[in-house]
């Protein structure tokens, strides 16, 4: 990406090396839009177009027949509710956790400091069935199955180390000099944080946030395991997949990647920031 | 408006002492410059007044106050940074206000204030932009604009000319001098450049690994070093040190015999260095009382005058002479230290 948006700007004209970019980009983004446009057309298409073949290409009869019927479908609104509420959890917990913890590893030299950052990283390495039998134990004796919170503190825990390690790079980027100048001026170590650190770390905290709740959005596993009756939507679609009609799975696809989509277009202008950290 | 007194601190980080046992006392509006080589202790004594290093050992006191375990924000001082440290996410004016704000200043008084501030520094036209929009030399003027607005009985510098390119850091060196004589606070201030050091201070204290070497004004310290490593860090050339055997009254130089006054507690027979400055060395074709012989090695015209690199037994010297003397390299001439210009440096390690 960021070479595709460099390459522009160090040479005009069309030199082999800038073809050879443009024409990557133009391929990556193929290989990750064909899909996403071939289930949003069945989502939108009439019932009997998604039997048809072969398929077409282009929208030839627009309907909103699968999505209503999705919609109406009973449990799926409350599902798609649930899975925003342990999302946006999830990024809130996410955060006030983490970024605490980046921020120490970013600005203090303690002891364990490297321990710490190889154990983040391991802590991707265990596999969460492996502990899910256990979580669902104590979150039946903590009165928290079938919860909200139960999804969302294990989603934080999945998002948490890459949260921890990203916030403390992107501490790390805001000069330690911007701070000491703040507290010179009259601030007191987190009134400089507040100030001048976290608006400086907007956009990498944005991707941070954004991180953690698409991983939150599409983790199916746990939710499964840690609900029942309160289950979030990937669950449900996927419970209910191979019981369910075609247009129902190709709506179901449609709605799963939309909030995802509009998470990333929120977020946006602050992971292409206009303002360059640093620059001072 | 603050005398400063730092009284015995050390400072150390693991194995490496920072500061070790630094004593120094800043009289009210002077402006005292730190000078030493990269790793010397000036910066980390900068950040000890103004708090943010905290000693292991010693005390500050500014304006007559312990500020040793005082926080930055409440000593009274304002810092300028070497990277001007300006908040990349507020325009130039909230930059200058933003002390203020901290400071609970009314608002009509920060308005007043940050324009004062902005004209003084000649940036009134750039208040509305933000810090990536504006030049190396204009970073500069926010980032003294910012200290200057908070009126500080203290302003401390780390190295603020360094990022500037020559001919721009010429122009602040004056401008900056001007600026601190008509607003008389006291000034810290730090570098590594030997020519800031002299044009700027009022007193300069020369450091080294750690410890204050000497502390004196510009010329006393240019004219009278007081050891070796001064005398060679200090001046364009640096000091020549030329190594002799002391006499009584004179002391031996490559079997040469020069005058000089005081002993300065070494004792005659005593392996000595002695120090003489380029322009100092009279450059002659002729022999004369009390001149050495001399190989010419490099002839430097520049402009003003020669810079001869020139050879007295198995020592190198450097000596400047006027644009016109007629001389190549392998002459032969004759150098002849002006009276009284010769300064003892200190016992010599044997060779």
């Amino acid at each position: 990406m960021n070479a595709a948006l460099g390459a522009p700007a160090r040479s005009r004209g069309a030199s082999p090396e800038r073809m050879l970019v443009y024409g990557c980009a133009v391929l990556i983004t193929l290989f990750m839009l064909a899909p996403v446009y071939l289930i949003t057309l069945a989502a939108f298409s009439s019932r009997s177009a998604i039997f048809d073949f072969p398929r077409a290409l282009v929208p030839t009869s627009l309907s909103l027949d699968s999505i209503t019927f999705f919609v109406g479908f009973h449990g799926v609104l409350p599902a798609l509710l649930r899975s925003l509420e342990v999302g946006l959890l999830t990024v809130l917990l996410s955060l006030v956790l983490g970024c605490p913890a980046g921020y120490a590893i970013a600005r203090y030299d303690f002891r364990g400091r490297d321990l710490l950052q190889l154990l983040l990283v391991n802590v991707r390495a265990v596999p969460v069935v492996i502990i899910s039998i256990p979580l669902l134990v104590t979150f039946i004796q903590w009165n928290l199955y079938d919860t909200v919170l139960s999804v969302a503190l294990v989603h934080a825990a999945i998002t948490l180390p890459f949260t921890v390690l990203l916030s403390a790079s992107v501490f790390l980027r805001v000069p330690a000099e911007l701070e000491e100048a703040a507290m010179s001026l009259g601030t007191g170590r987190l009134g400089a944080v507040a100030r001048v650190v976290l608006p400086n770390s907007v956009p990498g905290l944005a991707a941070a946030a954004l991180f953690a709740f698409v991983t939150s959005w599409n983790e199916v596993f746990v939710a499964v395991i840690l609900t029942q009756n309160n289950t979030t939507l990937p669950a449900q679609v996927v419970s209910q997949l191979s019981v369910s009609p075609l247009p129902f799975r190709f709506a179901g696809g449609f709605a799963l990647m939309v909030p995802a989509f509009v998470f990333i277009f929120f977020m946006r202008p602050y992971l292409f920031s206009a303002f360059r950290v640093g620059a001072g | 408006m603050a005398a400063i007194r730092i009284d015995h601190v050390t400072k150390r980080y693991g194995a490496t002492t920072a500061l070790d046992d630094v004593s120094l006392t800043i009289e009210e509006n002077e402006f005292m410059v730190l000078l030493g080589p990269s790793g010397c202790g000036k910066t980390t004594l900068l950040r000890a007044i103004a708090g943010f290093e905290v000693p292991d050992l010693g005390t500050v006191a500014i304006g007559g106050r312990d500020m040793t375990d005082v926080p930055p924000g409440k000593r009274g001082i304002a810092m300028v940074f070497q990277s001007y440290a300006l908040f990349p996410h507020l325009r130039v004016g909230e930059n200058i206000a933003f002390g203020l704000r901290m400071h609970r200043v009314a608002r009509a008084e920060i308005g007043r204030r940050v324009e004062q501030a902005a004209r003084l520094m000649q940036i009134e036209g750039l208040v509305g932009r933000y810090p990536s929009q504006l030049s190396g030399g204009q970073r500069q003027r926010v980032a003294l604009a910012r200290a200057l607005v908070m009126e500080p009985s203290v302003i401390l510098m780390d190295e603020p000319l360094s990022n500037l390119d020559a001919l721009l850091r010429q122009q602040m060196r004056a401008e900056l001098k001007r600026l601190l004589q008509e607003v008389r606070t006291t000034t810290v201030y730090v570098t590594h450049d030997q020519v800031e050091a002299l044009s700027m201070g009022d007193r300069t204290a020369v450091m080294r690994d750690g410890r204050i070497h000497q502390v004196d004004t510009p010329m006393a310290v240019y004219d009278r070093p007081g050891d070796v490593f001064i005398a060679q860090f200090i001046g364009t050339p640096p000091m020549n040190v030329l190594t002799g055997r002391l006499g009584r009254s004179e002391v031996e130089v490559e079997g040469h015999r020069l005058p000089l006054g005081d002993q300065d507690g070494l004792q005659p027979g005593d392996l000595v260095s002695v120090g003489v400055r380029a322009e100092n060395i009279a450059v002659s074709h002729e022999s004369a009382a009390g001149s050495l012989p001399a190989e010419v090695g490099v002839v430097e015209p520049l402009g003003s005058h020669l810079l001869l690199t020139v050879a007295v037994g198995a020592q190198a010297l450097k000596v400047s002479t006027r644009a016109d003397f007629a001389v190549r390299p392998r002459d032969r001439v004759w150098l002849r230290p002006a009276d009284g210009a010769l300064r003892l440096l200190g016992r010599a390690d044997p060779r």
